[in-house]
């Protein structure tokens, strides 16, 4: 397989390279000189240059409709294009799409850009279009993006150049399916000729994908016929995994890499202290949360799921795990600035270890032992799970705590292997709409605890079909308090979440608001190599 | 993690070659060496208070004490606000326990092992021995990696994969001093005599191989101490919220520049430790190896 | 010493039949269905009846054994369960990065450790050779990952006079290649030059007072003479069987250092595989390592055959 890339990525045409660029199997990539060079261009961003980043997670499923964590966006997100993004300010704009929007209440014409190639060289179709939604929205796909299309009726290509989706009901949450990082279109051909998803990666994407090396590097180089003029600016980006956070810290600090994802907690004041390095990170979306299956005796008992709730000192998990780097969440999951209700709900969720113990009391669960688990790969989910162990053993209980890596412990959590799970995530766009996923009967996060609320589906449902910003506000400030009342998973605490690079590396965003993405190292140049 | 060959055995200078020393009891010779005297006393130490732990430590090494990352406390607080101290003391019991458990279950069956080899001869002692060639042919610590990958990491499954990786340590030596007391006049005689094979297995032979048994014990259990802090730093070792030694190292690096004491402590006390092991061990051999004993 | 050929031989092709056969059943070690337990609870029943067929588990047992060895003859080590390559792309590129690694860490180690050692047992009980053996215990009790961890803080951040730049190729650029290497070789080398100084101590101090070596003197030869010609000759015998041992440690330690160091060797691979549960790139990995132990072994006893051929095999 690897030879294969290597081979049509020669044929590929990129004469720069020559032919001395790939080492040999196995070993890293190295790039050429040439490559690696920046090109200055006064009074616009430099040309060239081959971006080194630090990857929190070596993404093994290359699939470009299942997302197995955000590190997989910032691939995935290179080498395919969706029909809409996120622009830096976090409103949907234009990617393949040239027009976009509701034609009426239940039917969303989407109007594509001319001359658009894939990277083997062929033209983008409508047919294309209509192919990768299809795939999305079936379920052997297991696709992230599918849950979020179920409102979707039909998808129809209308002419060379417009796809119409209609709805079986109004869907205000639409848009935000069509931007996320795994709405990506994929050329029909490719993937009918039985091409390896996990392995490969064939889209429209400013940047082409050469290789993944487990564990040693993932490598892409520009995509010569990349349909935005200017676009991309850099020769190669080179991902090599790190998932040790003093390792990714280390390799920043020695330049070995430009930049890196996930700066952990730990290493926010190393990081902010150095005037050379920039941290662009946001306190909005990530957040852990505990949850609870919830068919699993005891925690079928809503009064046990509560005092393990009220036991959690958020405070100083905080204080302890993120070194204070976030903020504590008692109340809603949806963060204030695109859930104006949300500061109605703080303080739903007191510590009080007293009143956990009464409630475990009246369970008839004193000193409950709960099995929990959680995964060691990322220190943001790891170390807030240690530090409430103090809160719930001042509630007289007793933790048995398992760590996973990644992969596992995602299997883990899906198969219900533990009763208790400490896990951290961001919503998946930013609206209300988008605690389905946390909520919802059908959402991908409330499958994994048994949870189905009749009351709160009938809300969300609601929230989904209504524009009216006033009206929506009180159906999701309903649905949130039911959660709270219910308690299938408490909220812990809301991180600091981002990226560290080097003040060399210009034109990246952190995300803003909106949903997590990785566009912005589409547009990412350097001012020069380090 | 230097694994010392078994042929390691060279006198420590300074060390008085005991030549008419075998009069003397082992403790009052062990006592008139100073060197071993000291490591010694430092490892009882270390062992009463390993075994006291939980006694010891003041605080719950679990418990919030303080805020995190300051010098409260008699070692400092690290950065989850609990006592460094009281960790460092259950870290220390978890370590050695792994340890000494992982090295008794090799000394006992690398001992019976190569006593079974040494006496019965034949094709059981070329079977024993060659299995204990492709134990060898693993490189521990890859071995260790994978076993633990594959059973789950847990402290249990660190102690069984290092007692076995360090069976060939005993056999090798139980076998090849049984060898060469097997052919002594005395055991010869016993032998005619008709005692009971296991009898003189017992009787005669053990009590002879023991003295090497101890060096290698010793030994062992440093290097046991070293392989385990090397899983737990991987993080297949103890899992939180038990500290082991190694877990310890590998968490502190994060704090390096903060509060380097995170790091430096336990990372001193492995050190100490494993010294102190090594050093009473090459102490033990000067005074019981016969050669040196004559 | 033809006999001896032939029984050594057999000897490691024994150990490599075993080896391989443990190995064939570290994967059967696993709780359960090694398949279900590669994919996790969650997957299909689809998903996994595909993985078992991948790992040939839904094989006989016999036929799982001999296909195993089949396989392995033709240079089939299998296909990693999560990225779907086979294990042969990237193992020979890995294990050649570990033994570069190794050997230059064994390099250095026995040319300071054989140099230290000398001194050492020269001046028997003087002030410096009590700073060596001391000196040379205190580096076997240190941890390589406390070493590791401490020199790339001070050479790599605090004092960036050694940074571990990014990979570079020996042939594009040597000179980088190098550089990078610096940390790890030491980190590698500290633990293994220790034990080397201790060996050689010993040796040439047993060698010294041995018969002929006092024979040497009484004949008048000069001091240096006698420790050239006679005693550290003699005490090669024994650094060649402790290099053997020591490759083995390296091999083992080398996983420790490359994690610390980022340095693409065979441990990338096994701890990405290990995280993963991706158990036919674990057994690869184990079964290369032990092959080459058990060939480092062969070739030192047949060197030492080669140096003195009264020396008896074993």
């Amino acid at each position: 397989m690897a030879m294969m890339s290597r081979r049509s990525f020669l044929a590929g045409g990129a004469a720069a390279l020559g032919t001395t660029t790939l080492a040999a199997c196995g070993n890293p990539v190295t790039l050429p000189e040439s490559m690696e060079a920046v090109r200055p261009n006064p009074g616009g961003p430099n040309r060239g240059g081959a971006l080194h980043f630090g990857l929190s997670t070596d993404p093994a499923n290359l699939d470009p409709h299942v997302s197995t964590g955000s590190a997989s966006d910032y691939l995935r997100q290179l080498a395919y294009n969706g029909l809409v993004q996120y622009d830096g300010s976090g409103e949907i704009v234009a990617d393949l799409a040239a027009e976009f929007g509701w034609t009426d209440e239940q039917t969303y014409k989407v109007r594509l850009r001319p001359d658009v190639r894939f990277h083997d060289g062929s033209t983008l179709t409508t047919e294309d279009v209509v192919f990768s939604f299809r795939r999305m929205m079936d379920e052997d796909t297991a696709a992230t993006s599918g849950p979020l299309l179920d409102q979707v009726a039909a998808i129809e290509a209308v002419d060379a150049t417009t796809v119409v989706f209609t709805f079986k009901q109004p869907d205000v949450a639409f848009p935000f399916a069509l931007a996320a990082p795994t709405s990506t279109i994929v050329s029909r051909k490719w993937i009918e000729s039985g091409a390896n998803t996990k392995t490969q990666m064939m889209g429209t994407g400013p940047f082409r994908f050469v290789e993944r090396i487990p564990g040693v590097s993932t490598t892409f180089v520009r995509f010569d016929d990349y349909f935005e003029p200017e676009l991309p600016y850099l020769n190669a980006i080179v991902f090599q995994p790190m998932s040790d956070d003093y390792a990714r810290v280390t390799a920043l600090r020695t330049a070995t890499v430009d930049m890196i994802d996930y700066v952990p907690a730990t290493h926010v004041g190393v990081i902010t202290g150095n005037p050379r390095l920039r941290f662009a990170s946001d306190k909005t979306f990530g957040f852990g949360f505990v949850g609870f299956v919830t068919s699993w005796r005891p925690f079928d008992d809503v009064r046990v799921r509560r005092a393990v709730a009220m036991s959690i000192n958020r405070p100083s998990v905080l204080d302890t795990a993120l070194l204070g780097n976030g903020r504590p969440m008692d109340g809603a999951l949806m963060p204030e600035i695109f859930a104006p209700y949300a500061r109605q709900l703080d303080g739903s969720m007191p510590y009080d270890p007293e009143q956990a113990k009464y409630l475990l009391k009246q369970a008839g669960q004193e000193g409950l032992t709960l099995p929990v688990v959680t995964t060691s790969s990322y220190s943001v989910i790891a170390r807030p799970t240690q530090a409430m162990l103090p809160g719930l053993r001042a509630a007289g209980m007793n933790v048995n705590l398992t760590q996973q890596e990644w992969l596992t412990f995602r299997a883990s959590v899906a198969a219900q292997t533990f009763p208790v799970h400490s896990w951290g995530t961001a919503p998946k766009f930013g609206d209300p709409a988008s605690l389905r996923d946390f909520i919802g009967g059908t959402g991908t996060f409330a499958k994994n605890l048994d949870f189905q609320d009749d009351k709160i589906d009938d809300l969300l449902d609601q929230g989904r079909r209504t524009a009216d910003p006033a009206l929506r506000n009180e159906i999701y400030l309903e649905a949130e308090k039911r959660a709270l009342e219910l308690v299938p998973m408490t909220y812990t605490v809301r991180r600091e979440q981002g990226e560290a690079h080097y003040h060399y590396v210009r034109g990246y965003e952190h995300p803003p608001k909106g949903a997590w993405t990785a566009t912005a190292l589409r547009r990412t140049w350097m001012e020069k190599t380090a | 993690m230097a694994t010392a060959p078994e042929s390691l055995a060279p006198a420590l200078p300074g060390t008085p070659l005991v030549k008419g020393a075998g009069r003397k009891s082992l403790l009052q010779r062990m006592v008139s060496n100073r060197r071993t005297s000291i490591a010694g006393a430092f490892l009882l130490l270390v062992a009463v208070v390993a075994v006291f732990a939980p006694l010891i430590a003041p605080y719950d090494y679990r418990d919030i004490v303080g805020k995190p990352l300051t010098p409260g406390g008699p070692l400092g607080i690290d950065d989850f606000g609990r006592d460094v101290l009281s960790r460092l003391l259950i870290g220390l019991r978890t370590s050695l326990g792994v340890a000494l458990s992982a090295v008794l279950v090799a000394g006992v069956i690398g001992v019976v092992l190569g006593l079974v080899a040494g006496y019965v001869g034949r094709w059981v002692s070329t079977i024993i021995m060659r299995g204990i060639d492709v134990l060898l042919s693993f490189p521990p610590i890859v071995l260790a990696i994978a076993v633990v990958a594959i059973l789950g990491p847990a402290l249990v499954n660190v102690v069984l994969v290092i007692g076995v990786l360090y069976i060939p340590r005993f056999t090798r030596i139980v076998y090849s001093q049984v060898l060469s007391i097997r052919s002594m006049e005395y055991v010869e005689a016993s032998e005619i005599m008709g005692t009971k094979p296991a009898d003189i297995l017992v009787k005669t032979i053990l009590p002879n191989v023991a003295a090497p048994i101890i060096v290698q014990l010793s030994l062992s259990v440093s290097f046991a101490i070293q392989m385990e802090a090397g899983l737990s730093f991987l993080g297949l070792g103890a899992q939180p919220p038990l500290p082991s030694l190694g877990t310890m190292v590998g968490a502190g690096r994060d704090f390096l520049e903060v509060q380097p004491t995170l790091l430096i402590y336990p990372s001193v006390l492995i050190i100490l430790v494993v010294l102190a092991l090594n050093v009473f061990g090459d102490g033990m051999r000067d005074l019981l190896d016969p050669r040196h004993r004559t | 010493m033809r006999r001896f050929l032939v029984r050594r031989f057999t000897q490691a092709i024994v150990q490599l039949l075993l080896v391989g056969s443990i190995v064939f059943f570290l994967a059967r070690l696993i709780p359960g269905d090694p398949a279900r337990a590669a994919l996790g609870d969650a997957a299909t029943e689809e998903q996994v009846a595909l993985t078992r067929a991948a790992m040939h588990l839904d094989e006989p047992f016999l036929g799982q054994f001999f296909g195993f060895w089949v396989r392995l003859f033709q240079g089939d080590l299998g296909t990693s369960l999560i990225s779907g390559r086979a294990v042969m792309q990237d193992l020979p590129a890995r294990i050649g990065n570990s033994l570069e690694l190794v050997l230059l860490a064994l390099a250095v180690s026995l040319v300071a450790g054989i140099a230290l050692g000398r001194i050492a047992a020269t001046r028997a009980d003087k002030p410096s050779d009590h700073a060596l053996v001391a000196g040379s215990i205190f580096g076997i009790s240190l941890p390589v990952f406390v070493v590791g961890t401490l020199l790339l803080l001070v050479f790599a951040v605090l004092i960036p006079i050694l940074p571990p730049r990014r990979f570079a190729s020996p042939l594009d650029d040597p000179i980088a290649h190098l550089q990078i290497l610096v940390l790890p070789v030491v980190t590698l080398a500290a633990a293994s030059c220790a034990v080397v100084t201790r060996m050689t101590r010993a040796a040439m101090l047993e060698t010294l007072n041995a018969d002929y070596v006092r024979t040497a003197r009484a004949k008048g030869l000069v001091e240096k003479r006698v420790i050239k010609r006679h005693a550290l000759r003699t005490a090669m015998l024994p650094v060649v069987s402790m290099t053997t041992v020591e490759l083995t440690t390296l091999i083992g330690s080398t996983v420790l250092v490359e994690t610390i160091f980022g340095w693409p060797g065979m441990s990338s691979l096994l701890m990405n595989a290990v995280g993963q549960r991706d158990y036919p790139v674990i057994q690869a990995v184990v079964l290369a390592a032990a092959t080459i132990v058990i060939l480092v072994n062969l070739v030192g006893d047949l060197v030492i055959r080669a140096i003195d051929p009264r020396a008896e095999d074993n």
